[in-house]
């Protein structure tokens, strides 16, 4: 026992030891982009990467970099990074909106259910790990409303208890289900951004294939299928192609 | 010779001399050759009263000089103007070739001398090609005859005046036809597409005279088409497609059967129409140096640059005009405006331009002005900082840069200022954004955590669920234990009466074995009250005849019973003192005490 506890209060430690370094390397890296000095900032970034943390904020960072450095579809790529990781964030969309508007293709997304956009815009306003807690704090208080239920005599408090129980109880379940959507976003991997300058998409996962529509550097795609070498992507306009594995960069 | 004459006729005639000043001129071919007859005209527009020719000891005299004399009255407007021109013509031939000058004439005209210009004559030998019929044999068909003998007869020709060229330089190309034979009508005159090229004309005169030219030793009539100027606007090897040219040429062809009238008229002519192509031209353009001024807006050529404001000091809402003027020689009509850095404030217009240009040989020369009005719409000192102008010198083969000086304008508040009622809100100036940038990074260090460490669906996470619901269960089976203890007090009660009246009636009974009559009564009077007391949960101390009575009668317990029992007590305290008993009554007490407790046990359970 004596031993289990050592081990892991070594691991926390030399954890803590090293995210301190990685906290001191970031505010480096924000010092050089402060002074202009992107080569220097977008190295530093990378070493934070490589060591294996991220954030929303060291995406956000390096996607400012790669704009400030004329290098947009890198830019591109690291806001659709830091947007999974905080996707309600308003100061990664403003710099998205303008790195987009840099890129060759304007594409129209496909309108959204009008209630599914007010979900997203609540399901956005917090990150997995958040939703997490108050999933298991409403759990918690739905509970405690539940024995309050149990234990009460007065029917007035047995019927209160009991609604707002259940009432909470929805609240855990949802915010479980947004937690868990958010996490999958992040997991899934099945979004790209294109990376060849110009890419023809298509219609079948072969050279010979007809050419569909042609798509360039910095345009978000959505993967679907894989053949191969050969991708089949989907715009946001709803159409859909092959394309090379080699032409984009998962996000 | 006549029909280069007939062909100069065509094109123009040559320039008439003006009425008032004297004007004594000597004209005569420029090249002709050997054995070649020749004129040569001196005219004067006055009449002369002394004349002295010069000698032509480098030519044969065949004859003259014969005079003329031309009148001309012409009527402008009720005016009348009246032009005489004299002329004296000789015929010469050459007799060897080289280049000779002949000498000026000398005319005294009321009494003041006037001298001609001296005429050099380039006098080219050998071919036998003066005359262009001679070439052309007996026997052959006229049309093979036509194709033979047109190669050199006949070219067209652009010349560029350079073979290399920076991007944005002048050059100065120009279409010349060459001929030997007399042209009668032009029938086509495509110029090719100048692919690359800023192509400007220059303009020409009107009237363009023939010139005889030397080629190699031949002699040729040219003339001068078209003259422009080209700019090219990208490097690299510029082509120049050649240009089509048609025209009818007027050939002598010697008839078959020789007749005495040929011989006397000469041989006949015929029209041949041509069809001729220049060469395809290449050139050479090199790209401009890449230090770039940041001013460079690709003007190349020699340039000064002049701004003048007409105002500086003006009340707000009074517009300025502002003038910058480009002068100049080079690709002038291809600068754009010069890049004006106005105060924001300041209400400005896109520049009015003036061009004025004239394509010459060498360049475009001109001027260029751009005028712009601004408009102050705020009180202040403001200041227009200098305007810079940067062009490629060619002669220097470098950029320079022209600047002017800043402007600085005071703006005192005008008596109509729109922005007094800015109350009213109509003026509110919206915030204009210069520029557009991203949002500055984030600054926040916290949040940085390992790649794809989640608190979601972690351990952590599962344990809030299962410990919450595990206290949950605890607090629910804790209660429930409670409550059943809290019901069962009495059951407990009632089974403690029981086992105690138990023990009691064994250790009555083990006295009663012994015929120990004192201690087996106060045994079985302990028995029944205790019995009692458990069971009616009493103290034993509140415990009388009555209170049992009334609480058995509670009970629902028979009347009789409750005298049996309380007969049975009083009997056995009684027994307890007195002298008088036996084993048989001891006994039969006993039995009753038992069937008594038996039976309010089923009562009283």
């Amino acid at each position: 026992m004596k031993k289990i506890v050592l081990i892991i209060s070594l691991v926390i430690l030399a954890f803590n030891a090293n995210a301190i370094d990685q906290i001191s390397l970031l505010k480096e890296a924000n010092t050089s982009y402060s002074k202009n000095d992107f080569d220097q900032a977008l190295k530093q970034y990378q070493k934070i990467l490589d060591s294996g943390y991220v954030s929303a904020s060291l995406y956000y960072n390096m996607a400012n970099t790669y704009y400030k450095s004329k290098n947009i579809k890198n830019a591109i790529l690291f806001y659709e990074r830091a947007k999974l990781l905080n996707p309600g964030d308003k100061d990664i969309d403003f710099n998205l909106g303008m790195a987009r508007n840099s890129t060759v293709d304007k594409i129209e997304a496909m309108p959204e259910v009008f209630f599914i956009t007010w979900i997203r815009t609540i399901q956005f306003k917090l990150v997995e790990n958040s939703w997490a807690k108050i999933s298991i704090f409403c759990f918690i208080l739905s509970l405690m409303l539940f024995l309050i239920y149990l234990l009460s005599k007065s029917i007035f408090w047995k019927k209160f208890s009991f609604w707002i129980s259940l009432l909470i109880f929805c609240f855990t379940i949802c915010s479980f289900i947004f937690g868990y959507q958010l996490k999958e976003i992040q997991l899934a991997k099945n979004n790209a951004i294109i990376f060849t300058p110009s890419v023809s998409a298509k219609s079948s996962p072969s050279e010979s294939g007809n050419n569909l529509f042609i798509i360039h550097e910095g345009t978000k795609v959505e993967l679907l299928d894989h053949v191969g070498n050969w991708t089949e992507i989907k715009l946001a306009d709803g159409s859909r192609g092959w394309v090379k594995t080699a032409d984009f960069e998962i996000i | 010779m006549k029909k280069l004459l007939v062909l100069a006729c065509l094109i123009g005639i040559l320039p008439v001399a003006m009425a008032q000043t004297i004007q004594f001129t000597a004209s005569a071919p420029n090249v002709v050759s050997v054995g070649e007859q020749f004129e040569l005209v001196f005219s004067i527009n006055s009449a002369p009263s002394d004349v002295r020719f010069p000698d032509f000891q480098d030519f044969r005299l065949l004859f003259g000089p014969s005079s003329s004399q031309s009148e001309n009255f012409q009527s402008v407007n009720g005016q009348t103007v009246h032009t005489v021109e004299f002329g004296y013509t000789y015929a010469l031939e050459a007799i060897k070739p080289g280049k000779f000058t002949i000498g000026s004439a000398e005319i005294t005209v009321k009494g003041k001398k006037y001298k001609s210009n001296p005429v050099s004559i380039e006098v080219v030998g050998g071919k036998n090609k003066a005359n262009p019929a001679s070439s052309s044999s007996a026997g052959t068909s006229n049309a093979s005859e036509a194709g033979k003998s047109l190669d050199g007869d006949i070219y067209i020709r652009i010349i560029l005046d350079k073979s290399k060229a920076i991007q944005g330089e002048c050059i100065t190309a120009t279409v010349k036809l060459y001929s030997k034979v007399g042209i009668s009508s032009i029938d086509k005159y495509n110029l090719p597409e100048f692919d690359g090229f800023f192509k400007q004309d220059i303009a020409m005169p009107q009237q363009r005279g023939l010139k005889n030219e030397n080629v190699n030793g031949e002699i040729y009539g040219t003339i001068i088409l078209n003259k422009f100027i080209l700019i090219p606007q990208k490097s690299g090897d510029l082509k120049i497609d050649p240009l089509e040219f048609e025209c009818t040429i007027q050939r002598p062809v010697k008839t078959r059967s020789r007749s005495f009238f040929d011989d006397f008229f000469g041989s006949s002519v015929q029209s041949v129409p041509v069809k001729l192509k220049s060469k395809a031209l290449s050139i050479h353009v090199t790209s401009l140096p890449s230090n770039k001024p940041e001013s460079f807006n690709g003007a190349v050529g020699h340039f000064s640059l002049d701004a003048q404001m007409d105002k500086k000091a003006v009340k707000t809402n009074e517009a300025i005009s502002l003038k910058v003027t480009l002068t100049g020689n080079g690709n002038i009509k291809l600068i754009e405006a010069p890049k004006m850095n106005f105060p924001t404030d300041f209400d400005t217009y896109d520049p009015k331009v003036n061009l004025n240009v004239n394509a010459a040989e060498g360049g475009v020369k001109g001027s260029k002005t751009f005028e712009y009005l601004i408009i102050p719409r705020n009180p202040g000192e403001f200041q227009i900082p200098a305007i810079k102008f940067s062009y490629f010198d060619v002669a220097s083969n470098g950029y320079k840069t022209l600047s002017t000086p800043d402007f600085n304008i005071n703006v005192q508040k005008g008596a109509d200022n729109q922005n007094t009622n800015v109350v009213s809100g109509f003026s509110k100036e919206d915030i204009k954004f210069v520029g557009k940038d991203i949002l500055f990074i984030k600054t926040d260090i916290n949040g940085l955590h390992p790649k794809n460490d989640y608190f979601f669906g972690s351990v952590l996470h599962w344990f809030g669920y299962i410990i919450s619901l595990l206290i949950f269960g605890a607090i629910i089976i804790v209660r429930r234990r409670f409550i059943k203890q809290n019901s069962n007090i009495a059951l407990m009660r009632n089974r403690r009466a029981d086992k105690f009246t138990l023990r009691h009636l064994k250790q009555a009974n083990i006295y009663l074995k012994e015929n120990h009559k004192e201690k087996f009564y106060e045994e079985l009077v302990r028995t029944l009250w205790g019995y009692l007391s458990d069971k009616l949960t009493l103290p034993l101390s509140e415990l009388s005849r009555d209170t049992v009575r009334s609480f058995l009668e509670q009970k629902g317990v028979d009347q009789e019973k409750i005298e049996q029992f309380i007969q049975l007590v009083d009997n056995c305290e009684y027994a307890r003192y007195a002298p008088i008993s036996n084993e048989i009554s001891l006994k039969e007490d006993y039995d009753k005490a038992v069937d008594l407790i038996t039976k309010l046990q089923q009562k009283l359970r």
